[in-house]
């Protein structure tokens, strides 16, 4: 286990989604009775998805405006911004430096791109509160988001129903009297097939052609291309049951919190049956798992603001949270945090393209 | 460990009648067998067994035998 990050407050978390709701009743693609199962066993009933017009850094500039709103820091303070996204508005450049521009932050802004999926949050945290403890950067923005449903097939049944989208915008400030965050990063290439987009845009392994933007049946109710994102789920629970309880249990004992001692547990939103084997396995209390599941489905690097956004009137008053994110990659990711009081805002909607 | 015991908890897993179930039974062929099944059978197995099986488990398996041959050679 590393040293822990000191010195580094969160100032303020805010989530914004987009108004368009995608229902798993209204999903063709499965039966009647496939649907209810699938809500079930998933916990997903309806997720939130981007008109064609919304890109990733809307919803992100959105959040991060009504953030810099409500904490009245002047645009001029904040020094460094990190944007970690598998979905950005290009290829190139990096989305962070568009949206440097769009929000009005000054050109002395560092700002860089992390391409990251489910484990984003805990990532983001370590690589812009050590960046900013080591340059001196007083003032930064954390902004996670992802438009998953423009990769994936509506044809594929193993994948659509599933994700959802949301930008999530975080403000971390230098402050000495700040709690120490324990970092469990962790990475398996070995599994890179278990989510992958094998083709199209800048692929150099698997060039974009014309025929791999057919689409093609794999099996019954899978019809996508290769520029699509494709999983493997037996895979990534597997991985997830077996590597994420240890994960939480190193940081649990860096950080010296018993596992009582945690006011909520906030696990990346993957799926009901994955994040109850882990609690099981961890052994806290259900009343200490905090789940949007429900009405937000998988969206992936930012599902973990989007669950404290969520449930920011639970989060009034602060409290230690545990915060651990898993999935592609293969990465996964665990720290510790003590929440102060009013710093989790709400979760919002918006249908702003900038 | 015998596979009569892996047998009646892929019957638990899979929400069927230990009856319904022999170490013969091509699994995939149930009625009630899809992709949400086999995340069942692979919690029950982490959970039981302590042993990890993945989707290349689950498709190179035919049978309820084949797939607890796995879990036994990892168990050891």
């Amino acid at each position: 286990m590393m040293i822990p990050l000191t010195g580094v407050e969160i100032r303020g978390i805010s989530t914004a989604v987009p108004k368009r709701i995608a229902r798993v009743a209204d999903y063709t693609v499965l039966s009647e009775q496939e649907r209810e199962k699938f809500s079930v066993g998933t916990g997903i009933e309806e997720r939130r998805i981007v008109e064609s017009n919304q890109c990733t850094s809307d919803l992100c500039i959105s959040a991060a405006q009504d953030l810099l709103e409500k904490l009245q820091w002047d645009k001029d303070s904040v020094q460094a911004l990190v944007m970690i996204t598998q979905t950005g508005d290009h290829p190139v450049p990096a989305t962070s430096i568009i949206i440097q521009h769009k929000l009005g932050l000054p050109k002395t802004c560092a700002a860089f791109d992390i391409n990251l999926g489910c484990s984003s949050y805990p990532y983001g945290l370590a690589v812009l509160g050590s960046f900013m403890r080591t340059l001196g950067l007083k003032r930064a923005l954390l902004l996670v988001g992802d438009v998953s449903s423009r990769l994936c097939s509506y044809n594929d049944k193993s994948a659509w129903p599933l994700f959802g989208d949301a930008g999530s915008a975080t403000a971390l400030e230098l402050d000495d009297s700040a709690g120490a965050i324990h970092f469990d990063l962790n990475s398996d290439g070995s599994g890179k097939d278990a989510i992958i987009i094998a083709s199209g845009g800048l692929a150099s392994k698997n060039p974009a052609t014309t025929e791999n933007f057919a689409e093609m049946e794999v099996s019954a109710g899978i019809a996508r291309n290769s520029s699509n994102l494709q999983l493997k789920g037996a895979d990534i629970f597997s991985f997830a049951i077996s590597a994420v309880p240890p994960s939480i249990r190193r940081c649990l004992s860096a950080a010296d919190w018993n596992v009582g001692e945690v006011d909520y547990f906030v696990l990346h939103q993957a799926n009901k049956m994955i994040n109850d084997f882990i609690r099981k396995k961890v052994g806290y209390d259900p009343a200490t798992a905090l789940s949007t599941l429900k009405h937000y489905g998988n969206t992936s690097s930012v599902s973990i603001p989007l669950t404290l956004s969520a449930s920011a009137e639970q989060l009034q008053k602060g409290g230690r949270v545990i915060l651990s994110g898993f999935g592609v990659g293969l990465s996964w990711a665990t720290c510790n945090v003590t929440l102060k009081p009013e710093t989790v805002l709400h979760l919002f909607e918006t249908e702003n393209v900038y | 460990m015998k596979i009569e015991k892996y047998v009646t908890d892929i019957a638990e897993a899979l929400e069927m009648e230990a009856a319904q179930l022999t170490a013969e039974t091509e699994y995939k062929e149930l009625p009630n067998w899809d992709s949400l099944a086999a995340l069942s059978v692979i919690a029950m197995t982490d959970e039981n067994y302590n042993v990890s099986i993945g989707g290349d488990d689950i498709e190179k398996s035919r049978t309820v035998q084949e797939l607890w041959n796995l879990v036994a050679q990892r168990m050891a």
